[in-house]
């Protein structure tokens, strides 16, 4: 382990200090995406690649991989990393990605690699106009896609790519990978309280080991109602007042909340409503209001894609739950 | 109305003879472009206010002498490579089907920071140039278009008087029979203030409305328009949507010309909670989401007509919402969710740019960095002396930005 260790970079972000940047290092399942991974390196030649599967899943671990395994020390120059949720629009596709597609690789890689992070979010013109770039340039450039949905994805481009199909990760991996980052940093971990991060994290190793961090960095002892306790200082509980007041009626002092959380806090509208929709069974209401509060929760999501404010979208939500209380 | 066409597009002036009213920017502008290979300026720019027939006079004098228009305006991205990959090629080419060829380069006055170089490659191309180029803008003694102004043929357009308005309102209102009493053209003729284009707009709308007396319409008709420059008190069509569930709100939006629909939605949603409980706020706030819904779907598909049923929702479906009508007097707020979303924004920058940081170095998007935020925050509190510096050594945090993380 003590050489294993030595391989992980020294960040003091432990995300990225244990982030495995070799194969060997990729403890997580996925066997089959992994095999066929090192065939390409082996070979030196890859399709275009589309990485599918939820957040924290090992997905921008294996492209950083590839791409390390690939070039070594000429990974400057022949790989461009985007976050598509960042920069979304057709600029980029039209500018940065074509500029460095359309130049040719250092070293003995014929091609270089864009790795394009959350490509769902790509707008449809951005995606229609990376579709014939992917094709014009695929002499000098291999594209590795990932997203959360591939179905948000235009068939032109799914067509383009060869799928990998990420699942999330089991508990026992995660749990592996906890104890590999206790021992390097020598914390003291319960067993219930890796429970407790799988669970908080829904299965997504990236936020499961930043809440590690976070506990660690309060108690080197890390117990269940540690976790927890983190967990929901970020979790805001200020969800449940909303909650409270709009079914009683009091919309004013739910919409004041509300306006805090998301300015102030930096909530997105679907962020809301998942914390809605997790805070549901703690009400003290019947089971039928709650029913009806599930149906007004799945029409303000659908509402929140088709519209452009998510405050309106999110009051029109609050004021429904006035007429569900009373 | 059987034509599905705008007036204002059905009745574009095909040719120079039915330009009115710019006798001699016409001349002016015809002798350029016949004359090319004698200029001594290279570049003719016309410019005027809108609705003038800046534009149009181009299209009318290329349809009249069988020259080809090539047009570049403000929807293009017109940086200098894009200038010198579309016109280069054009001004040494001859046309292929038609006599001639002029270069429209329009909206001059509407160049963005990334349309960087597109002056100077211009005044370079037109040189050597062959054929007309032609620039158009509203604001010739823009700043912005200091140097190359003096290279060009100033062609001024003229602002139209209003009988000349009132004589092209009348023709069109004859050809599209639409009854209108003498003094109604005086009035959209007067108010247009000399745009052509916009007389016709109003026109149109005037043409869609039932007339109160006999077939004719009036000026009693008239008053329901919204005149670009009347703006009436925002607070009075609150009033009355609040206050009435007659279907003459629906006006309440015309009323407020000076602000666009999206603005009055925000009034609108501030002060609703304080008119409405309950079942009538429930319903209130669906028709407010459905506005919402389809300004996006217009975005989405750019089929303005939406914008009906926007103001209908805003106004109709407000309105309608409420059983009784509260009889309390409700003194109404200014929106304060802009105001407060623009101090938060100002706040939230420095945390921004830490989460920017973040984002680099753990290979994730803002969006998911400012997630991780608040964790990263108790990581950094927590932290030691020693990691802290680290920590801020490895993002490069600067002083203040270390400041809101403790």
């Amino acid at each position: 382990m003590a050489k294993e260790k030595s391989r992980f970079s020294s960040s003091s972000i432990w995300t990225e200090k244990y982030r495995p940047d070799n194969f060997d290092d990729l403890t997580i399942g996925h066997e089959n995406l992994i095999k066929r991974a090192r065939a390409f390196v082996t070979s030196k030649n890859m399709p275009h690649l589309l990485f599918a599967g939820p957040a924290g899943c090992g997905k921008t671990t294996l492209a950083l991989i590839i791409v390390k395994e690939l070039y070594g020390k000429n990974r400057r120059e022949n790989f461009l990393e985007l976050n598509a949720s960042d920069a979304r629009g057709i600029d980029v596709v039209r500018q940065q990605i074509k500029s460095f597609a359309r130049v040719h690789s250092l070293g003995d890689v014929p091609f270089k690699i864009i790795f394009l992070d959350e490509s769902d979010a790509l707008t449809k013109e951005a995606q229609q106009a990376l579709r014939r770039t992917m094709e014009n340039y695929t002499e000098t450039c291999r594209f590795i896609l990932s997203c959360n949905y591939s179905s948000k994805l235009i068939d032109p481009i799914q067509s383009r790519c060869a799928v990998f199909r990420f699942k999330l990760i089991d508990k026992k991996d995660i749990d592996e990978k906890i104890d590999i980052i206790a021992k390097g940093e020598s914390l003291k971990i319960d067993e219930k309280a890796k429970s407790a991060l799988y669970e908080v994290s829904n299965g997504d190793l990236r936020r499961a080991i930043n809440l590690l961090q976070a506990s660690a960095s309060v108690d080197k002892h890390i117990t269940e109602n540690l976790v927890y306790e983190i967990a929901s200082t970020v979790k805001p509980t200020q969800i449940k007042h909303i909650l409270e007041n709009s079914l009683d009626g009091k919309f004013l002092e739910a919409r004041e909340k509300l306006f805090d959380l998301m300015l102030k806090e930096g909530l997105s509208g679907i962020d809301i409503i998942k914390a809605i929709s997790s805070q549901l069974t703690e009400l003290k209401i019947s089971n039928e209001k709650k029913l009806k509060i599930i149906e007004r929760v799945a029409e303000a999501e659908f509402r929140l894609v088709e519209g452009s404010d998510e405050f309106i979208q999110l009051e029109a939500l609050l004021a429904s739950f006035g007429v569900i209380g009373r | 109305m059987e034509s599905k066409l705008p007036l204002t597009q059905k009745y574009k002036p095909k040719s120079l003879r039915e330009i009115v009213g710019q006798e001699e920017a016409i001349k002016k502008l015809s002798d350029f472009v016949l004359n090319y290979s004698k200029q001594k300026k290279k570049m003719a720019f016309v410019y005027g206010p809108s609705g003038t027939g800046l534009t149009s006079s181009v299209y009318g004098l290329g349809k009249d002498i069988d020259y080809e228009i090539l047009e570049i305006n403000a929807s293009d991205l017109r940086n200098k490579d894009r200038i010198d990959v579309i016109i280069k090629p054009a001004i040494t080419q001859y046309s292929l089907f038609k006599k001639g060829k002029i270069v429209l380069i329009d909206e001059i006055d509407c160049l963005t920071v990334k349309d960087r170089g597109c002056l100077q490659e211009l005044a370079k191309l037109a040189e050597g140039s062959s054929f007309p180029i032609i620039l158009s803008a509203n604001d010739v003694w823009n700043k912005k278009l200091n140097t190359i102004r003096s290279k060009t043929l100033l062609i001024e357009f003229k602002k139209l008087t209003i009988a000349s308005i009132i004589k092209i309102l009348e023709e069109i209102a004859r050809k599209e029979d639409i009854q209108i009493e003498k003094n109604v053209f005086m009035e959209i003729a007067s108010k247009s203030s000399g745009d052509v284009r916009a007389a016709i707009n109003d026109l149109q709308l005037l043409s869609y409305i039932e007339p109160t007396s006999k077939k004719n319409i009036t000026e009693e008709d008239l008053k329901i328009l919204g005149y670009r420059e009347k703006s009436e008190n925002i607070f009075n069509s609150l009033k009355l949507i609040f206050k009435s569930k007659d279907i003459e709100v629906v006006k309440a939006f015309d009323n407020i010309t000076s602000m666009n629909m999206g603005e009055f939605l925000f009034w609108v949603d501030e002060n609703l909670p304080l008119e409405y409980k309950h079942k009538d706020l429930e319903k209130a706030y669906n028709s407010l989401s459905l506005a919402d819904i389809y300004s996006k779907r217009i975005m989405n598909w750019q089929h303005w007509r939406f914008l009906v049923y926007i103001n209908l929702f805003l106004t109709l479906g407000v309105a309608l919402s409420k059983e009784k009508v509260n009889p309390d007097y409700i003194s109404y707020k200014k929106p304060s969710r802009i105001l407060k979303m623009y101090i938060q924004k100002q706040k939230s920058l420095k945390k921004m740019a830490v989460v920017e940081k973040l984002a680099k170095k753990t290979h994730t998007s803002i969006k998911r960095a400012r997630h991780d935020f608040e964790i990263f925050k108790i990581i950094f509190t927590n932290s030691s002396d020693e990691i802290k510096e680290d920590l801020a050594k490895e993002l490069k945090l600067k002083e203040e930005e270390i400041e809101i993380l403790n």
